[in-house]
């Protein structure tokens, strides 16, 4: 992989994206009335602020995902070196994966994973 | 290079340093993953593409989502009018116009190492994977029970408790 | 390469084992009544603590990054004891009703740092040590926060948390500026290209002030009040004997190895910071009404004296820091079972609540007393040779001033040891606490810590028996 190819993939990213942009914001009908720019065009005003304290469920589920996030970082250079280290890496990384495994099983019985 | 080394480091110093005096949490953040880009940045320059991008999918990615959550969670309280104010243009335009000399820097830096592979000195992810898997496979495992205690441990922290008995029936 | 090598890793081994057991066992529970895994856990982790006592050969696993001989494993067994006493004596208090969804938690929790703290002690590489290190750490802060209705013990998990962090990262710069100059992060390559450069210097620095932070040494003490007293009994009970002394021995194995070249340096900063503990423990700990928070203050200047062993460098010294930690363990362990008993009777932890205590309850209070003398350091008690071989080790190392700090310390401390034990046995009270009768796993703990008082005070071969594995500089 060429860091030009890179930087071709950057730009055709940014072009993309920026002449969606535009364009979307070219094209439609536009109505202008303070009602738009509420957050939820839902007829009814809105009350009070956004700024609100979080249920701290929230905060569960971002831990776990960061959890199973950090993994990769662990997997992701075993995937590429599989082949040349065999099954020392390969069992390693079960035991890896059990550790962490039960810890999801924990959470799942636990009834963590379910929104209540 | 070295003059990108230091813009990139520059940034770095100053955004955090940003992000340590900002009295309101939402402004620090935005200076905080500046810093983590930059710094993301830096490994680059530094010949490790590889760990570069790791901090960019751990630290932009899920480190912020959780401080998000975290400052959300923290009680606000103010008023309407201090949202405007906050989203205000003077807040956000000199972290973006830093994040675009970052991009510039990366662009730069990218085009003067020509292709990745054929640069001896960088460490590509296949060296990470096999130092990891074979000198630090000790390392790997304490991490993973340490994972595992993370779950734990924020389950317990923010798990609600269940009522067992109904609120009229509770003792006062 | 046969898997028979793996066994020198048998510690960690064992309690991984136990920790995934204890995971599983949780899993297959039907219901929110975790209450029965208690037993099961004490019984488990008894027999870890006796197959760790098993004889154990010397080596090195993983290139270096693991190693182990005598002294380690001495170092993990004295832990292990610790652990298991705070087990039964935290029996109790988990079975109380609010506590009863979160049992086995308190054990995983608990275990895994264990596994840090032995990872961190047997590592031979900063890496390892780094991540046992961090192992041992943020597990702990969600047990400081256990009792998370509380807003005290939320306060401390949230101290503990930032504290620690705070201490990780001011480590992990000296680590980086030792890493820097040497170019290696392996105790043994470091240890040979070290020479007190300005550099290096800064960087013991900041790898002790990261330490300090761990063994709550002033100028880095001030989470220590706030979390001891806002934990749960066992937790603190925990921070204050288990952590400290994971830390303190990794630190002076450290010492002794890795920094030996600037033996010197570390000497001139450990004589500063020792007196300052010893002396600013003590002065605080006269003013605490409250009694965690007592303990607290004095678990900080034993901090100090546990310097005092470390600072000569000899293997005198080192034997006395670790026979000192395992006699701090039953003597600490004992108090704070004792105010852990009271506690989770009546919810009294002050003071002046133990006015006339004797009367009442006469054998708490007579192991109470025996456990501070241990710890201010009264001749019969095994507490008093503690102290004894730390002064001999110091002195023998030339701190003869040092030692003298040390002894008017010994002596100020005195004070507030007795004033608890005046509390209990010479002041009336007009509503003591009533009598009552603790059940078998609280007594047992108890007898466990007063028997480990006056056994390792008794028998020399302890000390003997460390010190055949003790090294210097």
């Amino acid at each position: 992989m060429s860091s030009e190819s890179l930087i071709l993939f950057f730009i055709v990213g940014a072009v993309f994206v920026g002449a969606v942009l535009i364009f979307s914001s070219l094209v439609p009908p536009k109505s202008k009335n303070p009602q738009k720019s509420e957050a939820y065009e839902c007829g009814i005003p809105t009350t009070g602020i956004t700024w609100l304290q979080f249920n701290i469920g929230y905060y569960l589920f971002a831990i776990l995902f960061l959890v199973f996030d950090v993994e990769t970082v662990f997997v992701f250079p075993w995937a590429v070196v599989m082949k040349e280290l065999g099954m020392i890496a390969f069992v390693e990384i079960i035991i890896f994966f059990v550790i962490l495994g039960l810890g999801l099983l924990y959470a799942w019985k636990k009834h963590a994973l379910i929104w209540e | 290079m070295d003059v990108f080394f230091y813009i990139a480091v520059a940034i770095a110093i100053f955004s955090t340093i940003m992000a340590i005096s900002r009295r309101n949490a939402i402004h620090a953040l935005l200076y905080l993953i500046l810093s983590l880009l930059a710094v993301s940045v830096v490994f680059y320059l530094l010949s490790a593409p590889f760990i570069a991008a790791l901090e960019v999918i751990i630290y932009a990615g899920a480190i912020m989502v959780l401080f998000i959550f975290v400052v959300m969670m923290l009680n606000i309280g103010l008023e309407k009018s201090m949202e405007k104010k906050w989203l205000n243009p003077r807040m956000w335009i000199i972290p973006s116009l830093l994040a675009g000399i970052l991009l510039v820097v990366l662009f730069l830096a990218l085009s003067n190492v020509g292709s990745l592979t054929e640069n001896k000195g960088d460490i590509l992810p296949k060296q990470v994977g096999i130092s990891l898997f074979s000198t630090y496979l000790l390392g790997v495992e304490i991490a993973g029970i340490l994972l595992m205690a993370g779950v734990i441990g924020a389950y317990h922290l923010s798990s609600q408790n269940k009522k067992v008995t109904h609120r009229f029936l509770e003792k006062k | 390469m046969g898997l028979e090598q793996y066994l020198l890793m048998r510690h960690e081994l064992v309690l991984t084992l136990i920790t995934l057991i204890i995971l599983i066992a949780e899993l297959c529970i039907k219901g929110d009544n975790s209450r029965k895994i208690r037993p099961f856990a004490i019984i488990l982790f008894f027999i870890a603590t006796v197959v760790g006592f098993l004889p154990l050969g010397e080596g090195s696993l993983f290139g270096g990054m693991f190693q182990t001989n005598g002294m380690i494993l001495i170092m993990k067994n004295v832990l292990n004891i610790g652990v298991l006493i705070i087990f039964i004596q935290s029996y109790t208090w988990l079975g109380n009703e609010e506590n009863k969804i979160k049992v086995s938690e308190f054990f995983l929790l608990m275990l895994s740092t264990l596994i840090g703290m032995d990872f961190m002690i047997s590592s031979g590489d900063f890496l390892m040590f780094y991540i046992g290190l961090e192992l041992a750490t943020i597990p702990i802060a969600s047990l400081a926060a256990y009792e998370r209705t509380k807003t005290k013990s939320a306060e401390a998990g949230i101290k503990l948390i930032l504290s620690s962090a705070l201490s990780s990262g001011i480590m992990l710069y000296g680590i980086s500026m030792l890493y820097g100059t040497t170019g290696s992060i392996y105790f043994s390559e470091v240890a040979k290209s070290l020479h007190s450069s300005n550099l290096q210097t800064l960087a013991f620095i900041f790898f002790f002030s990261g330490m300090a932070f761990k063994i709550s040494i002033v100028p880095f003490h001030l989470w220590t009040a706030d979390v001891y007293e806002g934990a749960p009994i066992s937790v603190t009970s925990y921070l204050s004997v288990i952590s400290k002394g994971a830390a303190v021995f990794i630190f002076v194995i450290m010492l002794f190895t890795v920094f030996r070249a600037m033996t010197a340096m570390w000497q001139d900063v450990l004589y500063i910071t020792s007196v300052l503990t010893m002396t600013i423990g003590n002065l605080f700990a006269m003013r605490q009404k409250n009694l965690k928070r007592f303990l607290a203050f004095s678990s900080i200047s034993q901090a100090g004296f546990i310097f005092l062993g470390m600072i000569g460098g000899n293997e005198l010294g080192m034997t006395s820091v670790v026979y000192f930690m395992l006699i701090y363990i039953f003597s600490n362990l004992g108090a704070f079972g004792v105010v852990s008993a009271i506690a989770n009777r009546t919810g009294k932890e002050n003071r002046d609540d133990y006015d006339g205590l004797y009367l009442t309850n006469p054998k708490l209070s007579l192991l109470m007393m025996i456990a501070l003398f241990s710890l201010a350091g009264i001749p019969p008690v095994a507490g008093f040779f503690g102290k004894f071989f730390l002064f001999t080790a110091a002195a023998k190392g030339g701190f003869y001033m040092l030692v003298l700090i040390g002894v008017l310390n010994t002596i100020i401390s005195l004070y507030y040891y007795l004033l608890v034990v005046k509390a209990m046995f010479i002041n009336k009270s007009e509503t003591p606490i009533q009598y009552f009768k603790s059940d078998g796993y609280t007594r047992l703990g108890l007898i466990i810590c007063f028997a480990g008082i006056v056994f390792t005070g008794l028998f020399s071969f302890v000390f003997e028996y460390i010190r055949v594995y003790a090294f210097g500089v």
